[in-house]
Parts: C-alpha cells; sequence; structure tokens
C-alpha cells in the first residue's frame, strides 16, 4: 500500500504542482515508506535548488519534512558549512538528517491539513531569497523571516 | 537584473518584519516558476499565487 494520503488529495497535490511547477517536479513513494515531493527551484539571483518533501502516514494531518537536497553544501556569509551549524534558529534551520538540511516552514499553530505541498515549497522559496540576501549582507535569517 | 530584484525582495521582507508597511505585493508567478514583486495597487494576475499571507505566517 502506498502510504501516500488518498488518491482524493494526491489528486489535488498533483494538480496544483502541474499548474506551477510542471516539468519540475517528481512526486511518489514507495510502499511502506513516506511519499516524497522532490522539485526543482530557481530564485531571482540564478540559484538553483531542489527541495525535498517527505509526508508521514499522516500527512495531511502532520506537517512534511522540508529537506535542501542540492545543492548538497551550503555555507553562510562567513564560510561555514550550513549544516555544521544545524539546528539554527537564527537560520530557520532544525536538526538535519544525514547530509541535508532541514528547514524551518510552518509553524505548527499556522499548519492546517488544506495546506498543499504547493504552499510548503512556496514557503521554502522565501527561506531560499532569504538565504541569498544573508549571503549579501550577513545578516541572519530572522532577520528576514522573523524569530 | 536577476540579483537585483533578489535584493529588492530581501528588501521588503527586512522592512515587513521591521513593522513597516511593505511597498509591493509578493507573488509567485508559475511562468517564471519565481518569485516576484508587483505594485500593491495593480489588478493580480490569474496565474499568480499571493505569498504575502505565507510570509506573513512566520517560521517555524
Amino acid at each position: 500500500m502506498m502510504v501516500f494520503v488518498d488518491a482524493a488529495r494526491l489528486k489535488i497535490e498533483t494538480t496544483v504542482l502541474e499548474k506551477t511547477f510542471a516539468g519540475a517536479f517528481r512526486l511518489g513513494g514507495e510502499p511502506g515508506d513516506t511519499a516524497r515531493l522532490e522539485v526543482d527551484v530557481t530564485v531571482p539571483g540564478g540559484g538553483r535548488y531542489t527541495l525535498l518533501l517527505t509526508c508521514a502516514a499522516d500527512y495531511p494531518s502532520s506537517m512534511p519534512d522540508a529537506f535542501l537536497i542540492k545543492p548538497l553544501v551550503l555555507r553562510d556569509y562567513h564560510g561555514q558549512e550550513l549544516l555544521a551549524i544545524s539546528p539554527s534558529h537564527q537560520m530557520h534551520l532544525l536538526r538535519p538528517e544525514g547530509r541535508f538540511l532541514r528547514l524551518c516552514h510552518y509553524k505548527p499553530e499556522n499548519w492546517h491539513p488544506n495546506v498543499t505541498l504547493y504552499k510548503v515549497v512556496l514557503k521554502c522559496l522565501i527561506w531560499l531569497v532569504a538565504y541569498e540576501n544573508h549571503l549579501q549582507s550577513g545578516r541572519p535569517i530572522t532577520d528576514y523571516l522573523g524569530k | 537584473m536577476r540579483e537585483l530584484q533578489s535584493a529588492v525582495i530581501g528588501g521588503e521582507l527586512l522592512m515587513r518584519e521591521r513593522g513597516e508597511r511593505p511597498m509591493h505585493k509578493l507573488v509567485f508567478d508559475p511562468g517564471s516558476g519565481e518569485l516576484r514583486l508587483r505594485p500593491r495597487d495593480e489588478m493580480p494576475l490569474a496565474e499568480a499565487t499571493p505569498v504575502d499571507q505565507i510570509a506573513s505566517d512566520g517560521f517555524a
């Protein structure tokens, strides 16, 4: 059995992503595994990234995890690997998983089952814009996204 | 020009965090696959997704 929610929800997620990230996403899952969404995104400024969202069996009741899987190494303004300073409140990074940075996105109090993976991707895009601005200014990401 | 756009979005995010009134609307343009700033008084583009609320919800 595929863990990814029900078929109707999968259709909604796919329809929204096809309208917004056509040709740039892979959505699926293996039996007994978590569902996965990989999506290629571009930040105004030229940065290209690949995000991975993983959904537990109780999604959409629970929030997905959001990881940055490409590029594998991101550094801060001072040249330090973000992985080495994770988790970091100032950079809005949660505890990483393996080599993958785990990005903060929705606050638990703002999450509800109607939020789609598309909106989580948009949230991650905002994080990436803040990150690219951090690289120029040295300001912590909390300056851009709040504490 | 692209770097300028990113810096302008960053400037808007800073303004919002300081409690200042934003000068633009932040939208996601599926045509380009990128976040964009649009004039506040401009009619919303049919295909664009408003991102202001998503940004102001905060991060955790």
